[in-house]
This record gives C-alpha cells, sequence and structure tokens, in this order.
C-alpha cells in the first residue's frame, strides 16, 4: 500500500498517462498516432515490434505503445499490459473478413487481469473508405454487450483524415484523468 | 426661547438616537457577518487540515459495508440453496458480495493518501478477511472447488449433466469468456455483418476486369479465384487478395494499403502505400510502395519493381502519390525472420526472369 501511494504521488506530479494502441495488423494503428503527431499519413509502415510516441494533450503527458499486429507479434502484447492505463482498440472497419478474428483478440485482451482497470477506447477507423462498416454494426459483431464495470466507449474515426481521432482521445484522456487524478483537481 | 430650545434638544437626541442605533444595527450585522464566515472557516479547516472526521466517515462506512455482506453471508449459510434456479442466483450472490468488496478496497486504495497507516493495514485486513468469508461460505454452501483453472471443462461436464439449461449457460458464459469455438460460431451466424466494399469471389480460369465505371467500393476485395487473370483499374484505398491460386493480378494504385492473404503461384503487380502479405507460395510480385512491404509465413516469394501500365497510369499514380519509383520494394521485412541476414523466403527476382512491362488489353 505504501508502494501504491508513493506512485500516485509520483504520477499525481509528472501527469503522464500511458495507452497502449492495439489491434489486428492493417487495422490503422500507427496511422491513427501518427495523425495524432501531426505527422505525414502516408508514409506509414508496417509496424515492426513496437514504437512509442510522447505526446502532451490538455495537460497531461501521453505515452502511447504502439504495438504490431500481425499474428506473430501478438503473443508479444502481454509485454505491454503492465501500468497501462488506457486501451485503445483499433479496428479495420472495412475488414469483415476478419472481424472474426478481431473479436476474439479483444475478448482476449479484456479477461487480461493486468488490463482489469483500464479504460477502453476502440476506435472504429477507416471511416473514410465507403466499405467501411457503422459502428454500430460492428459492435454488434463484436459482442460488447457484458462488459461489466470497465469505462469503454467506441468512436468512429478516420486515421487519414484525422475525423473523430481527437474525440476518441478526449474521452480516453479525460476518463482516465478522473480516475487517477481526481485528488488533484 | 427655552422651550424651543427644548424641542431642537429634543429633536438632537433623537436623531443621536437614530444614529446610534444605525451603528449598532452595522455593527451586530458586521459581528454576525463575522461569526458566519468564522464558522465557515473553521468548517474549512475542519475538512482540509483535519482528515480525522474524513477518516472515522470513511472507517465508518467500511464498517457499515462490511456488516452488511456479513450479513448477506450468514443468511445465505442459513438457508444454503438447494434447487438449480437457487445455486444459480447464490451464484450471482457470491459475484455481487466479491464485487463489493473490490469495491471497498478501490474506495481504500484511494482514501490511502489521508489514512495512516494502521487504518490502511486494518481496512485490508477487512477486506481480506471478508474475502475469505465469502470464499469459505460459497464452498460450504455450494457444490464447487475452489481451485479455478478449468472453465471449459466445467462447461462441459455441466452441458452433459443436462441439457437445455446447460446450453444456454454455456452460450452465455463462452461470451464472456472470449466466444472462441461453438459461440464464436452461433455469432457469426447470428451477426451476419454484410461487406459493404465490393466483392469478387470464386472465379475460375476467367479474365476479370475491374474498371473505374465496374467499381461500386472504393474497397475492393478479389477472394477465391484460380487460373485467373485479373485487372483493377479503379480508384481504390483498400484493396483485399485472398486465396488465390495461379492467377496474374495486375492492380493500379491502391490509396492505402494491400493486404494479401493466401496465395500460391501466381504473379502480382500492384501500387500501393504499403503491401502486406501474408501465406504466399511461389508468387512474384511486381511492387511500388510508400513504405516496406512486409511478408508472414510465405516462403519463394520473389519481387521486382512495378512494371503495369494502363491508360491514365502517371496520372493516377499521381493522385496517390505513388509515381516517384523508389527502391522500396526490394527491402522486404520478413516477420517470420528476425535475424539480420537474408531472409531465406524471398529473394530479389534476377532481371533475365522479370516478365516485360504488361499492358492491359
Amino acid at each position: 500500500m505504501g508502494l501504491l501511494t508513493v506512485i500516485k504521488k509520483v504520477k499525481a506530479k509528472e501527469k503522464e498517462i500511458r495507452l497502449l494502441m492495439v489491434g489486428l495488423d492493417n487495422a490503422g494503428k500507427t496511422t491513427i498516432v501518427k495523425n495524432l503527431c501531426g505527422e505525414d499519413v502516408s508514409k506509414t509502415s508496417p509496424t515492426l515490434g513496437f514504437e512509442i510516441k510522447t505526446l502532451a494533450h490538455n495537460g497531461y503527458k501521453l505515452n502511447i505503445w504502439d504495438v504490431g499486429g500481425q499474428t506473430t507479434l501478438r503473443s508479444y502484447w502481454r509485454n505491454y499490459y503492465e501500468q497501462t492505463e488506457g486501451l485503445i482498440w483499433v479496428i479495420d472497419s472495412t475488414d469483415v473478413r476478419r472481424l472474426e478474428d478481431c473479436k476474439r483478440e479483444l475478448h482476449k485482451l479484456l479477461v487480461e487481469e493486468r488490463l482489469a482497470g483500464a479504460t477502453l477506447l476502440i476506435f472504429a477507423n477507416k471511416q473514410d473508405v465507403s466499405g467501411a462498416q457503422s459502428q454500430e454494426d460492428l459492435l454488434k459483431a463484436l459482442e460488447l454487450d457484458k462488459m461489466g464495470e470497465r469505462h469503454w466507449r467506441i468512436v468512429s474515426c478516420s486515421g487519414v483524415t484525422g475525423e473523430g481521432v481527437g474525440k476518441g482521445l478526449d474521452w480516453v484522456v479525460e476518463d482516465i484523468a478522473a480516475r487517477i487524478y481526481m485528488f488533484n483537481n | 426661547m427655552v422651550e424651543d430650545n427644548l424641542v431642537k434638544r429634543g429633536e438632537a437626541t433623537a436623531l443621536a438616537e437614530e444614529a446610534d442605533a444605525r451603528v449598532v444595527e452595522k455593527l451586530s450585522k458586521g459581528d454576525a457577518e463575522r461569526v458566519a464566515q468564522r464558522e465557515r472557516r473553521k468548517e474549512r479547516e475542519k475538512e482540509e487540515a483535519n482528515p480525522r472526521e474524513n477518516v472515522d466517515l470513511f472507517n465508518q462506512s467500511q464498517q457499515e459495508e462490511a456488516g452488511s455482506i456479513r450479513s448477506a453471508l450468514a443468511e445465505l449459510e442459513g438457508q444454503p440453496p438447494s434447487t438449480k434456479d437457487e445455486i444459480h442466483a447464490a451464484k450471482g450472490t457470491f459475484e455481487n458480495l466479491r464485487l463489493r468488496v473490490l469495491e471497498m478496497e478501490k474506495k481504500a486504495a484511494s482514501a490511502s493518501y489521508f489514512l495512516s497507516a494502521y487504518d490502511v493495514r486494518a481496512t485490508s485486513d477487512l477486506a481480506k478477511d471478508l474475502k475469505a468469508k465469502i470464499d469459505g461460505v460459497q464452498r460450504g454452501v455450494l457444490p464447487r472447488k475452489a481451485f479455478t483453472f478449468r472453465r471449459r471443462r466445467v462447461m462441459r461436464e455441466r452441458n452433459a449433466a443436462d441439457g437445455a439449461q446447460a446450453a444456454r449457460t454455456k452460450a452465455k458464459s463462452s461470451v464472456q469468456e472470449g466466444g472462441a469455438g461453438a459461440a464464436g460460431e452461433n455469432a457469426s451466424a447470428q451477426v451476419a455483418v454484410e461487406a459493404r466494399g465490393m466483392k469478387v469471389e470464386a472465379r475460375e480460369g476467367s479474365v476479370v476486369v475491374i474498371a473505374q465505371e465496374d467499381a461500386t467500393s472504393d474497397d475492393i476485395e478479389i477472394a477465391g479465384c484460380k487460373d485467373c487473370v485479373i485487372y483493377v483499374l479503379a480508384k481504390m484505398a483498400v484493396l483485399r487478395l485472398v486465396d488465390l491460386t495461379s492467377c496474374r493480378v495486375f492492380c493500379g494504385p491502391v490509396g492505402g494499403s494491400l493486404y494479401l492473404e493466401g496465395c500460391r503461384d501466381s504473379v502480382v503487380m500492384a501500387a500501393a502505400h504499403q503491401a502486406r502479405i501474408h501465406h504466399a507460395h511461389r508468387v512474384d510480385f511486381y511492387l511500388r510502395t510508400r513504405s516496406y512491404p512486409i511478408i508472414e509465413k510465405c516462403s519463394e516469394v520473389r519481387f521486382a519493381p512495378y512494371a503495369f501500365s494502363f491508360e491514365g497510369r502517371d496520372a493516377a499514380l499521381e493522385r496517390e502519390k505513388l509515381s516517384e519509383e523508389n527502391d522500396l520494394w526490394s527491402d522486404v521485412k520478413d516477420f517470420g525472420w528476425l535475424k539480420s541476414t537474408q531472409s531465406p523466403n524471398w529473394t530479389v527476382l534476377p532481371q533475365d526472369q522479370r516478365v516485360e512491362e504488361v499492358r492491359e488489353g
């Protein structure tokens, strides 16, 4: 308990938030991160391993861990769960073929003990493409009706145009801040 | 004269009295305000500087909650559930009680900054005691093992034990578990999400041309084709090639990523921002990309620069920021080969084995 207090105090001082971006490969995770950082999204490479971006947002310092989604990399996701306050799950809304995969991987994360307290933001990405599914349909397919106590939300977005990306991030940061830093405000 | 003076004096006294009254009133008003302010300050100080009040309140609420949980447990112990439904309900109750203890712990954690070490210790002991008590009562009341490492097997046992109800609970619990297996299949049957993009499927031995006027979407998927020649000239944001055997695929520029999964003995020419290639065997790729192509679980794949030409090609490439030739096509990253030496799964296609520039039509 003593350690917890110390950690809380240190964190409160720095106002740091750790976010983990995961999702199947080709979902658009890196594109979203690049968009948030104001970088050129047309030169996004598939992520080999992971990348960390630090971003100042509404007075908080966000450490965004962008982890590759290839099948070979998914078994390493677990190494990033520790101390994750916010989980950002990105879906390729055009990829109906792999929705079942997407659902399975997401549910695997949700039963993970180390992520039990993490706020969950789901980005229904690629909404700029005409073949994109609506967030309502995706929600149905992912069967997310039994979330228990977890704070979560789904937001439609496009990593390419940037639409909805800021809105999603605002929500997740606000939610985490309310949870962690409530004694500071 | 005297009277006159008297009257005047009288008036003066009256005036003076009135003034006095005003002063008194003012003073008492100010005094009342000061008192109120002092009270408020005291109140605030009590709240801020002296967390003892909070601590008492906190302890009291913890004790009350603990008491209510204990009495709920006593009730369960007094009337152990006997029928299936009762057992089911009791399980829910136990879950609920655990959640309440969890809530207590959460509260304790967030209050830990003003609690003394003793109080922190006492609350955590309280929570531990409650948890042990819940576990104990549950063991006594419900026929169930304490160690959980076997959700799936238990489900099956229950399934064998009785029919309809087990089926119902199974569907429920496996959804919670992650929806693998039977429930997952159920779900995909229930929630059929219609693909909204354009789909070309199951062609054999034919020539397929998707020109701009044929395209119904900028999201195109070509799946399950054999011995086909396929031209994709429409403007695309997403292109998926799935399960192609002995096909020749020639694509115009893709504004997003080219995603390929499952392909054998084929030739694929494409320009795209990204090329993500999975499960390809003996396939020659002629690519122009804006980032390195990646391969995963591939073998005998070869790479060469983009060599497909069609009417309006330059303008189309320009539009998708793909007009510049680069060497990225030869900078392939293999997810199945993490060593720094060349991956055995891919090679550069030797110049003399490359096909000449392919023209559409």
